[in-house]
């Protein structure tokens, strides 16, 4: 889905974006190893969004939390205020479940790896924004994982207008919202057979809507996904091959 | 010939305690699970409707093994001043020890609290299924609030279908008792303020609460590329990943959940997922619509 | 028989790539962040494909904590003594178990008297992934070769990248450079801790703000920090 002007002007209130089209993502800015004493922590910023996710591991748990062939991988979520309650729990187990995934839990059996989310901002997507953090903080940590992943929202305006990454204004006026993580797979020229598109890991919606629309935004994400991958490379690759301190 | 029989049984059993996954993958090479269902079939629905007589409605809910009580109780609140004209739904989600050995009393579970947020998002979030304002008695000054208490009494996967299915159970069956607000503030049933007028009126019946949306949750599994629906425990623990998929009545997608996992999936087995979830609510809403026309029946 | 070359060498790779489409037959040597995933050579790790005269390939990478290996020499820092063995943390997902006899000259009426906080420099004998590390401060044939506690000093932390840079054969130029006008020991672990010691703290702390800085440097420009920071003390001094 090429960027486009968008459909016409709706007759809702909420005016058209005046800084992007409907289908661009917000600025996006990756900064690691920002916290001294975290094996691996990144700050990942969409716009005015933004998420500080610290990685502690692999390290001794408690003998009853341990588990004797995999790592076991605990998630805590720290909203900007107010006391964590069911919302986060359910973004820990939808994070934990996403990390489980990926990492290579086989490979360190009896210890634990603690992600530890703050929200620093909030302007729209923020569960998009902690997973994309947290995938930057597993980088920065160097853990083993089979498979990268990002991670971005979409929104359906009233209207039947579809927009992708919203802010925290649209998310409000906005009739349901989808938010995927896609693991993206990268291959050089030698093996160029591999290639194959992002492919869903995890899916979060918000509100009801009919089937076809779903599956566009879904679709939507997808590519979402392809571009904040271009940028999670280029973003590891600065912090890997180096930067003056 | 008794001596061998046992032997069998004895050396399934182990062999299923030591390779749960060997155990399984034998069933599903077959096209079959091990408790007999095909693999596109969920488990069959019981409903019991008002099962606890002290509450203003109730459910008991069973799929197979897994099992769910909700319960809802009224009660008068002052509505809040930036909704007045909006009562409350207030739902509680509580996993009894006796439903899983990891299940001790004290702070609620995490997995109860990730099913409150569930049901949050189905209910009221997303479908809209009870419109608060069908809560308010009097705008500012007098508005129901509705304690939605979930217990899981088992816990044999697919627990997020079994909780929406009860607290969607009962509150079709929630019947709103009459009230009149008096001069003095103080809320009474309407036969009493009736009476008070005129001795000779009838009794006013109590009002349904009207469901705006009637929303279904299905869960389905991925286990070496074959989909798996309405799983078990068991099956939760050894397929790939698993996807909670809720439509409502108008077709609608309430909304779909795949929390990470070991596997991914691409859009078409989201559609499979959403097709199945389909033809589950078919056979789901027949029988709440039964069970539903039996309780009203008899009163 | 050699297998095809991935234009990915040199080149910064990250966790899920797809490197090189594996021939049917044939042998590729492969070390630390890479395995064999369908068919193809996948990275697991995040860094560098690096490839080694021989032709193994591997991942060099940054990482703060220690994942133990046979062989490495460690920094460690006593936390407690259990039974025979003395209880090491090196930065690793398991604590370390450095059995009290495993010192030069140590019998059972002559024990090394460690205490909780005090440091040393050993070499790792066996790291399976599921248990404590263990560790001796005796080479094979039993002498010390070096290893031992470690008395006075200074202790910093590092990422492992750092320390594989210090130890490489030849010297980083920051130590070369330092080597030529300042007087001082250093022992590096390969578990992200580098020991520091001088007759006098100035030195130790020049030394230890050089190692640390130059770890994205290239020669020139770890000489010309080393420079500036003799230059700055001997202002202060003189």
């Amino acid at each position: 889905m090429q960027p486009t002007a968008g459909p016409g002007p709706s007759s809702e209130a909420l005016a058209k974006r005046s800084d992007r089209t409907e289908l661009q993502l917000r600025v996006l800015t990756c900064e690691r190893s920002l916290l001294h004493r975290a094996d691996g922590s990144a700050k990942w910023s969409q716009g005015q969004t933004s998420v500080l996710a610290a990685i502690y591991g692999p390290r001794l748990t408690f003998a009853k939390k341990e588990h004797p062939e995999t790592c076991v991988v605990e998630v805590l979520v720290r909203p900007k205020t107010r006391l964590p309650g069911p919302t986060e729990r359910q973004t820990e187990s939808l994070i934990r479940q996403c990390v489980e995934g990926v990492v290579l839990t086989a490979m360190h059996p009896r210890t634990a790896i603690l992600v530890v989310i703050q929200v620093v901002q909030n302007d729209g997507c923020v569960m998009a924004c902690a997973l994309n953090a947290v995938a930057a903080a597993l980088v920065d940590a160097g853990i083993p994982m089979h498979q990268n992943f990002v991670s971005v929202t979409s929104a359906l305006m009233p209207g039947a207008s579809v927009v992708i990454d919203p802010d925290l204004a649209e998310e409000q006026a906005a009739e349901a919202l989808v938010c995927s993580a896609c693991t993206t797979c990268r291959s050089w020229p030698e093996a160029s057979a591999a290639q194959k598109g992002p492919a869903v890991l995890a899916v979060y919606t918000r509100g009801a809507m009919p089937v076809e629309d779903y599956l566009t935004l879904v679709e939507l994400n997808r590519q979402g996904c392809e571009r904040v991958a271009q940028f999670s490379v280029m973003a590891a690759e600065k912090s890997l091959v180096g930067k003056s301190r | 010939m008794a001596a061998a029989e046992i032997t069998d049984s004895l050396e399934a059993d182990a062999f299923k305690k030591l390779y749960p996954d060997q155990f399984y993958a034998r069933f599903i090479a077959d096209g079959i699970r091990p408790d007999g269902r095909p693999l596109g079939r969920a488990r069959t629905a019981s409903i019991g409707l008002g099962a606890v007589s002290t509450a203003d409605s109730s459910a008991l809910v069973k799929f197979g093994n897994s099992t769910a009580l909700a319960g809802i109780k009224l009660e008068i609140m002052v509505p809040k001043d930036d909704t007045p004209n909006q009562g409350q739904l207030s739902i509680a989600v509580e996993m009894a020890p006796m439903c899983s050995p990891d299940m001790r009393p004290g702070r609620p579970s995490d997995a109860a609290q990730v099913l409150v947020e569930q049901l949050n998002n189905a209910l009221l979030a997303s479908a809209k299924a009870v419109n608060l304002d069908d809560l308010c008695i009097d705008p500012g000054k007098a508005a129901w609030v509705a304690y939605l208490d979930i217990y899981v009494l088992d816990s044999d996967g697919s627990l997020a279908d079994v909780t929406l299915l009860a607290a969607v159970a009962a509150l079709a069956t929630l019947r709103l008792p009459h009230v009149a607000v008096t001069d003095g503030g103080n809320v009474v049933p309407s036969s009493e303020a009736a009476e008070a007028a005129a001795p000779d009126e009838m009794a006013v019946e109590p009002t349904k609460l009207q469901l705006r949306s009637v929303p279904l949750a299905l869960t389905c599994g991925l286990y070496k590329d074959q989909l798996i629906v309405g799983l078990t425990a068991e099956e939760e623990a050894l397929v790939a990943t698993s996807v909670t998929t809720i439509v409502d009545d108008q077709g609608r997608l309430i909304g779909q959940l795949k929390a990470g996992g070991r596997a991914e999936m691409d859009i078409a087995r989201l559609q499979d997922c959403i097709e199945a979830a389909k033809l589950r609510y078919a056979e789901l809403a027949g029988i709440l619509q039964q069970a539903i026309t039996q309780y009203d029946g008899s009163g | 028989m050699s297998a095809s070359h991935t234009s990915a060498v040199g080149k910064v790779v990250l966790p899920g790539d797809n490197l090189l489409s594996l021939p049917d037959q044939g042998v590729i040597r492969v070390g630390a962040g890479l395995r064999q995933s369908e068919g193809y050579l996948q990275s697991i790790k995040p860094g560098v494909l690096k490839q080694t005269k021989s032709g193994k390939y591997w991942i060099e990478g940054r990482q703060k904590r220690y994942i133990p290996a046979v062989d490495d020499v460690v920094v460690g820092v006593v936390s407690d003594r259990q039974g025979d063995n003395f209880a090491v943390d090196i930065n690793g997902p398991f604590p370390a178990a450095l059995p009290v006899l495993a010192f030069e000259g140590a019998t059972r009426r002559n024990r090394p008297n460690l205490q909780e906080g005090d440091l040393v420099y050993a070499r790792v004998t066996t790291a399976y992934r599921d248990a404590d590390p263990e560790l001796s401060c005796v080479d094979a044939s039993g002498k010390s070769a070096g290893f031992g506690p470690l008395k006075d000093g200074y202790l910093f932390t590092c990422t492992n990248a750092l320390c594989r840079q210090l130890l490489s054969s030849p010297p980083p130029a920051v130590l070369l450079a330092l080597g030529k006008s300042l007087q001082f020991e250093i022992v590096v672990g390969m578990n992200g801790r580098v020991w520091v010691n001088s007759p006098n703290c100035a030195t130790t702390v020049l030394v230890s703000n050089a190692v640390l800085n130059s770890e994205f440097l290239s020669q020139a420009q770890a000489e010309l920090l080393v420079k500036k920071l003799l230059a700055q003390v001997q202002q202060t001094q003189g």
